[in-house]
């Protein structure tokens, strides 16, 4: 680590500008990203209202209050309340951690699927690929949605259920990218000399072509939470995603259409926080793709 | 290309033999009979729900029922809705109409805001028409549609009047059903659902035409002294269209399944409406219709967007 650290602080022979790592070259390219940056600081500030705000919340997010049905914003309730009486502002903040902890959970998941299946098929080619692939293809020739609203319909998913069942039908995307990626690394000298010196198939996957796809794996798996998120309210608003009374930013809005009128907040709040959190992450993706890919230096 | 399109073709019925099996073994794993509503009426004894079971051809083993219903399938006879007795393929008939006019309506809304929009960004790079059309892009791909169609109808409807909230016609007035009347209807859901094409289209548009600017056969068209409109006009727009082409064609099936969400958010009566119904009465014949709609939709749409791309593309050659 110390040895590590010295050398980039080094000055090049020439005593020009400091060697960096490419870890560092890439954290620079970001931090000049002022989008990326505005996103990256967008979600920290939502992360800290779903972890913290609650520690602060004076109401139940699931109690009924029938004496204080869809109230306009007033200092007892910040942003009014719901058709069922229940704290507008308490509810987005516990609703956030669900929606966010789907997204990521999602991303993670479907990840780690992808990645394994365009490994495998990337690596030993042949017939282990043209099978994985034929698979990927039949995946993506199910249809996506209607399929998780069966889903969602008949088992009333748990919310780790549903991350399972979004994650199962969401992986191709994220294989086909690791495939290609594994197939350009593979021949490349350094993964040569690995075999050449005997190297476990397993070690050069792990330690020498996965570390060396990690750019585009971190990229997908950013814009993939956004569209988990997107995905989750949208089965929530059609009633097969998480189920009331629990709060997710999605299931908040099942029931706007007929409060909407009366209380606009209880539509457009939880869009809202949609919507930021979605954008901020697409921000950063864009972002890391262009910090995590070193020939874009220029 | 005959022959390479023949070939394509052979190629997609294995994959949607592969779908429907899948499709079908799934819907196996559901809960719930068929005959699970006739456990509680006492006219129906145990031996006539045996009876009946063994008409449906429930005892048989699972393969041979998928053979059964496979070879239904393509004789045209989707199996009968356990809920009103009716075939699947007359229900579907009925039901497809109006979601067929929602998004074919939006298909040509996305196609034709989008590739002028992404052509433009792509010509004014940098310039402000290009920073806002960037910035609504990712607007409209960061936001859930349904979302998207709450706020239009609260701004446009319930605020402003000015188009209805939902439906597809006005009920019981003497102009109910008029073209202008569904036109009227039509124009929030066509617009909601065009959103995530607009913008998504919209930017590949543009980082495809920024792409073939940079392509040697553009500069040779300048060198040679072409005015700029005939070098965007026909080198450039028709480089950049054929792969657009192929995007804006494999994304048809996810608009039609799509088109689930802006129906549930208008009440217009189509696919949506009927999948409701079908997912609440566990009406599996039905569902396993809209599934096999929907897959079969998905390759004929990778089949049109190869047979498109070998038609658009003289430069590749088929064997």
């Amino acid at each position: 680590m110390a040895e590590k650290l010295k050398k980039s602080q080094a000055k090049s022979p020439e005593g020009g500008a400091p060697v960096r790592t490419p870890t560092q070259q890439a954290l620079r390219r970001f931090r000049k990203n002022r989008i990326a940056m505005l996103g990256a600081v967008i979600l920290i500030v939502l992360v800290v209202f779903v972890i913290v705000g609650p520690l602060f919340a004076k109401y139940d997010p699931n109690a009924n209050d029938l004496f204080a049905i869809l109230k306009k914003p007033s200092a007892e309730h910040l942003l009014g309340t719901d058709s069922m009486g229940r704290d507008l502002l308490t509810r987005l903040m516990y609703g956030g951690r669900i929606s966010l902890a789907i997204g990521l959970a999602t991303s993670v998941f479907s990840m780690a699927i992808g990645s394994l299946i365009g490994a495998l098929a990337g690596y030993y080619g042949g017939v282990t690929d043209s099978l994985l692939m034929r698979l990927t293809d039949l995946f993506l020739t199910i249809p996506t949605l209607p399929l998780l609203m069966v889903f969602g319909a008949v088992f009333k998913p748990s919310p780790l259920l549903l991350v399972v069942l979004i994650s199962v039908l969401n992986w191709t995307t994220t294989a086909r990218l690791v495939r290609s990626k594994f197939l350009t690394l593979r021949t490349l000298d350094y993964a040569k000399a690995a075999q050449a010196i005997g190297a476990k198939n397993s070690r050069i996957i792990l330690h020498h072509l996965l570390p060396n796809s990690l750019g585009a794996i971190i990229v997908t798996a950013t814009l993939t939470v956004g569209r988990a998120i997107i995905m989750e309210s949208t089965l929530s608003f059609l009633g097969v995603g998480i189920n009331p009374p629990t709060a997710s930013w999605g299931n908040m809005l099942q029931s706007a259409s007929s409060t909407m009128t009366r209380a606009p907040l209880t539509a457009i709040a939880p869009g809202i926080l949609i919507l930021l959190t979605v954008l901020a992450i697409n921000f950063l993706g864009d972002g890391l793709d262009d910090a995590l890919d070193p020939k874009r230096e220029h | 290309m005959l022959k390479y399109i023949i070939k394509r073709i052979l190629q997609a019925i294995p994959m949607l033999i592969a779908v429907s099996i899948i499709i079908y073994a799934l819907l196996q794993f559901m809960p719930g009979d068929p005959l699970d509503m006739y456990l509680e009426n006492p006219n129906a004894s145990p031996e006539v729900i045996e009876k009946m079971k063994e008409s449906y051809g429930l005892n048989d083993p699972i393969p041979v029922q998928y053979l059964n219903w496979a070879k239904n399938l393509l004789k045209g006879d989707w199996g009968r809705s356990y809920n009103s007795r009716r075939p699947v393929l007359d229900l579907l008939a009925e039901r497809i109409g109006p979601t067929l006019q929602l998004t074919v309506t939006a298909f040509i809304l996305s196609v034709v805001v989008a590739i002028p929009l992404g052509i433009f960004g792509a010509i004014k790079k940098g310039k402000p028409f290009d920073y806002v059309t960037t910035t609504l892009t990712f607007l409209g791909i960061s936001m859930p549609v349904f979302w998207f169609g709450l706020m239009l109808q609260l701004i446009f409807s319930v605020h402003l009047g000015w188009l209805p909230t939902a439906g597809r016609v006005t009920v019981g007035a003497a102009y109910s059903g008029s073209f202008l009347d569904v036109a009227r209807h039509l124009v929030l859901p066509a617009i909601v659902l065009s959103l995530i094409y607009i913008a998504g289209w919209s930017r590949y548009a543009r980082s495809n035409f920024l792409e073939v600017m940079n392509q040697d056969y553009i500069r040779t068209a300048r060198a040679k002294g072409l005015k700029e409109g005939s070098v965007l006009g026909k080198h450039a727009f028709r480089n950049a269209l054929i792969s657009l082409i192929t995007v804006i064609t494999l994304d048809i099936p996810v608009l039609f399944s799509g088109a689930v969400v802006t129906e549930a958010v208008f009440s217009w009566p189509g696919m949506g409406s009927f999948m409701k119904d079908a997912l609440d009465k566990q009406d599996y014949p039905v569902l396993m219709g809209i599934l096999m709609i929907n897959a079969l939709l998905v390759i004929l749409s990778n089949l049109l967007a190869d047979i498109l791309y070998a038609v658009f593309d003289p430069r590749i050659k088929y064997d």
